[in-house]
């Protein structure tokens, strides 16, 4: 591993933000692809590592993970320019497209695009919630007690960061199935 | 520019990245809460939208979202206190954990904490999904194009990119009928 300028970085940093689609899930396999691959910068062990960790923190997943590599690399300034890297493209590439809808917003067909894609986003975040169950949702207890938090949620209109704490709560406090399993697993 | 607002509008996405576990689509049910339900800036349409244009365009969404918020409450600046506020929370977190890593590990299990609450998050992502949709599938045809994509994407898992393209195009198609 031969140690990169920042500056150097940081420019892979802005260069991937700006051609990679579709939010986190796009970006990273890029980042693995130029920090990893390419300029041998990480090792794979170590990129993943940062992934692990940047996952199970909030936040967007690219940010956490620029924070993760930036800390690993070059300490907390690092961390703060390769964050800056990620987040300036798509600040202006926003700003100009925000600029172009208040020209162009009104037009029959593009009305008529958006139609379309509000359906797609719309699945994509039901696909991402079913993802995310299968991944992380092991045992009845969880399941039962996020279905009731959604349905209070719903029909009392809870605020949401309020729901999600008491849920988190209630999770932590019920007893897991997954335990005992893995206990089981343990003893053999 | 009124710094009222650029005030609100950084305090509300300080507090979306806060407890945005679960990355860019916990921040969305959170955004989704605070900006539509919450403050009003826009309605639902408006932010389905707005997630339609920050997934074909490049960056994190929830970095997106945040700057296109702001610019359309207030201006350039507005974009600038909304990302600032998003980003902000996860040096906050990092800082934290890794100080929280070095003193709680040997008495607690920090690791079950964190598991938990990438659990709870699915309640913020169900709702922000089930308001969606009330929101945007308004008739019978809309359903069973939610349904095809729903399948293509279950079982073909193609970039989502592309996905929210093809079905913009669909909807050109359909027009009037969604």
């Amino acid at each position: 591993m031969e140690k990169p300028s920042l500056i150097k970085v940081f420019l892979i940093f802005m260069k991937i933000s700006a051609i990679g689609f579709g939010g986190g899930y796009g970006i990273l396999p890029l980042m693995r692809e130029e920090l990893v691959e390419k300029r041998k910068i990480m090792s794979t062990s170590d990129f993943y590592h940062a992934i692990a960790q940047a996952q199970s923190l909030p936040g967007p997943i690219a940010v956490n993970t620029s924070i993760f590599v930036g800390l690993k690399l070059f300490g907390i300034l690092g961390a703060v320019i390769l964050t800056f890297g990620v987040v300036v493209p798509p600040f202006f590439a926003i700003l100009i497209i925000a600029n172009l809808i208040d020209r162009f917003g009104n037009l029959e067909v593009f009305r008529n695009f958006l139609k379309g894609a509000r359906i797609a986003i719309v699945v994509i975040i039901i696909d991402f919630a079913v993802r995310l169950s299968r991944r992380n949702l092991r045992d009845i207890s969880s399941a039962v007690i996020i279905f009731i938090g959604v349905l209070l949620t719903f029909f009392l209109k809870i605020p949401v960061i309020l729901a999600f704490l008491i849920t988190a709560f209630f999770i932590y406090i019920v007893p897991h199935k997954k335990d005992i399993k893995s206990i089981r697993i343990d003893e053999k | 520019m009124n710094l009222k607002i650029l005030f609100s509008l950084f305090a509300s996405f300080f507090k979306i990245g806060f407890f945005a576990f679960g990355g860019g689509y916990g921040a969305l049910s959170m955004i989704q809460d605070e900006v539509v339900n919450v403050h009003k800036w826009m309605n639902a349409q408006q932010f389905l939208d707005l997630l339609s244009i920050s997934q074909m365009t490049p960056g994190p969404i929830a970095i997106n979202a945040a700057t296109y918020i702001g610019c359309r409450i207030s201006g350039v600046w507005g974009a600038f206190f909304a990302t600032v506020g998003v980003v902000l929370p996860s040096f906050v977190w990092v800082l934290l954990f890794l100080k929280l890593l070095n003193l709680a590990s040997k008495k607690m299990d920090t690791s079950r904490i964190f598991d938990t609450l990438k659990i709870a998050i699915l309640v913020p992502i169900s709702l922000a999904g089930v308001n969606l949709s009330l929101s945007s599938v308004k008739n019978i045809i809309a359903l069973i194009f939610g349904a095809v994509a729903f399948l293509i994407l279950r079982f073909k898992r193609i970039p989502l990119f592309w996905l929210v393209i093809i079905s913009g195009f669909a909807g050109i198609i359909l027009g009037k009928y969604l």
